[in-house]
């Protein structure tokens, strides 16, 4: 039997989504307060936010666009682009090159959908995917499928992957569904049909490969390429991430790898002293709040080399 | 052991369906897409309807007696007096002739620049004119989430061009307004009341370029009006200004404004040949001329009605029905 922690805190003691403690509950409102802006944008909050996931104007004046939606932009129009876009992208890119892939774990809202749907870890009939690291060939599978996407973008002329992107799909979902409630003009259930079809298909491959085959994630860690580029590129060297402060204190439990949503194997690094900098890692916090010992912790480092060392 | 070589099976067995999966779907996406381009849209004269007389035996012994009627697949249809072997063929009402028109400032690549965030939309309907909407499903992989225009006699353009100033990617060029670009508009000569002895003026009226794009022919005719297709915006405001029901000038994107003006109401001549042969019998066989504005008028006012005259229609009847209803209630 395990010890049972005891959380200072009655609001950590939160039953429901799977572990629940401050980070997932500071997700979770932000997430939520990102769709809630989105959707309610031509009720009431134009003014802060207009536009979607792969494009918006903050505050009607700060431009910003997806990275990926951009290079795929670039693929397609074979190299004709404004001087606006690149303007957009590069606040886009500035924002995660220092919080890293933080928009999976903080914004997306594919990753609320996820999170609501997903198996509890203590499920003991079919084993999930166990914590490890990755090898070559599941490195390379989000490489391949953003390398896909591009070729299609240029072959087709027109971004594929941001068409069809479940990101900017879910939030144009909420907005064509308040618009439908409220009667605004052209938004129709042919718009709401379009972005639930696009948004269900993501949601039903990732739960089926969850409940039947026990793989975790299978979205954001194999398919989406927008994650893919902020965890090849900008995780590498962003300042934001899960450190080792404590590491002294680790039983080596495992459960902080368990808690992973992408199966990062944590007691690798833990054992070697260094801060996780790893590409599936979303800087979530689940693992930070999975550790009855405080070994972990989310903050900001520069250097990325060790706690110890 | 045995556990994980089954897990690894199945694993291997869903990625292999839902390879399948993904294939089929989209090949029956491109086959869907192939189907619905290969159809062609409307025919050959699908753009127009026709002046049918078969349910209307008193019109059509009038139109007999005048010796204006033809025959027309086995259908008896209004002769058209300049081209008597033509039936008299007038643009389709809005409503079943409306197209889809690009936002300012979209020129050939917009497709391949356009990044289907749906800002332009959100920018127009936080502006409150709510006259870009996106495509749906039924435009197809390639046009799915992409802005259109499609809704001019309700909720036109206003050229306000804050759709060009949010674009991300320059999909919609931030251009001055008058060359946004977005269609071209078209007057039917037969349908308009300037072009049938009247004296009208509302599309030129409502034009944001007035006299810069409409042009004027002061001839005992009437006030003849036309558009200057490279002037012409395609904002759509004069399409709801127009007081015929269902609109005497439509806005078309260029392609179909090109088809349609190169062979007009497939009469074998171009649009700018008709509006000359309707000149030139105004001037030497005024007989003509003044049946064929008689037929006009009688399809107007008759067929598709002033849109004032119905909204006034619509009150009386419904007062006058409403009175005898409550006349019948206290019989």
């Amino acid at each position: 039997m395990p010890p049972r922690v005891r959380h200072r805190k009655f609001w950590l003691r939160i039953r429901g989504i799977p572990p629940r403690g401050r980070y997932t509950i500071a997700r979770r409102i932000l997430q939520l307060i990102v769709i809630v802006l989105f959707s309610t944008q031509l009720l009431v909050s134009g003014s802060i936010v207009v536009g979607t996931l792969a494009s918006s104007r903050i505050l009607k004046t700060v431009p910003m666009l997806d990275v990926f939606a951009w290079l795929e932009h670039v693929a397609a129009s074979r190299g004709s682009i404004s001087t606006e876009s690149i303007l957009a992208v590069l606040v886009v890119f500035t924002l995660y090159s220092f919080l890293g892939r933080a928009f999976c774990g903080w914004v997306c809202p594919m990753d609320l959908l996820f999170s609501i749907f997903e198996r509890k870890v203590n499920n003991p009939r079919l084993p999930l995917t166990k914590p490890h690291s990755p090898g070559k060939v599941e490195k390379l599978l989000p490489l391949l499928a953003m390398a896909l996407f591009l070729v299609l973008s240029m072959v087709l002329g027109q971004p594929f992957y941001t068409t069809v992107s479940p990101i900017a799909g879910a939030t144009k979902l909420g907005s064509m569904l308040v618009g439908v409630i409220y009667n605004i003009p052209g938004a129709t259930l042919g718009l709401v049909m379009a972005w639930t079809t696009i948004t269900g298909i993501a949601l039903f491959a990732n739960i089926a490969a969850e409940y039947l085959f026990g793989i975790k994630r299978l979205w954001c860690r194999f398919l989406c390429p927008v994650g893919a580029f902020y965890g090849f590129v900008t995780n590498k060297y962003s300042p934001l991430k899960v450190k080792v402060v404590n590491a002294e204190k680790c039983l080596g439990c495992g459960l902080c790898s368990l808690a992973c949503p992408t199966s990062i194997e944590l007691l690798d690094y833990i054992r070697e002293k260094r801060d996780i900098i790893d590409y599936r890692c979303f800087h979530c916090g689940r693992c930070v709040e999975a550790c009855p010992y405080g070994v972990l912790s989310l903050g900001l480092r520069i250097r990325g080399k060790g706690s110890g060392t | 052991m045995n556990n994980e070589k089954r897990r690894g099976v199945s694993r291997r067995e869903f990625i292999k369906t839902a390879i399948v999966i993904a294939a089929a779907s989209l090949s029956s996406k491109f086959a869907i897409d192939a189907a619905i381009s290969s159809d062609g849209g409307r025919g050959a004269g699908g753009y127009y309807e026709f002046f049918f007389l078969e349910d209307d035996k008193e019109r059509l012994e009038y139109y007999d007696m005048l010796g204006f009627v033809i025959e027309k697949n086995g259908r008896k249809c209004v002769a058209n007096p300049l081209l008597p072997d033509k039936c008299m063929a007038y643009t389709k009402p809005y409503e079943e002739d409306r197209f889809e028109l690009l936002p300012p400032g979209a020129r050939e690549d917009f497709y391949s620049k356009c990044v289907r965030c749906g800002l332009c939309y959100f920018a127009c309907s936080y502006m409150g004119y709510y006259a870009i909407r996106l495509v749906d499903e039924r435009g197809g992989l390639r046009k799915v989430g992409t802005p259109v225009v499609d809704d001019v006699m309700y909720r036109p353009c206003t050229l306000c061009m804050e759709c060009t100033r949010v674009c991300p990617t320059g999909a919609l060029e931030e251009v001055p307004r008058e060359e946004a670009g977005m269609g071209i508009a078209l007057i039917d000569p037969d349908l308009c009341w300037a072009w049938n002895s009247g004296d009208c003026k509302s599309c030129a009226k409502a034009c944001p370029f007035g006299s810069e794009v409409f042009e004027f022919t002061f001839t005992e005719w009437g006030l003849h009006t036309r558009v200057r297709p490279d002037k012409c915006t395609g904002c759509g405001l004069c399409v709801s200004a127009c007081p015929i029901g269902g609109s005497a000038i439509h806005v078309l994107p260029r392609g179909v404004y090109e088809e349609r003006t190169r062979n007009y109401k497939n009469t074998g001549m171009s649009y700018e040949e008709y509006l000359k042969l309707i000149q030139e019998t105004e001037r030497k066989d005024p007989f003509k001329a003044t049946w064929r504005t008689a037929i006009n008028t009688d399809y107007i006012q008759n067929v598709r009605g002033f849109i004032e005259e119905k909204l006034e229609t619509k009150k009386t009847s419904s007062r006058i029905l409403g009175n005898t209803s409550s006349d019948d209630a206290s019989f």
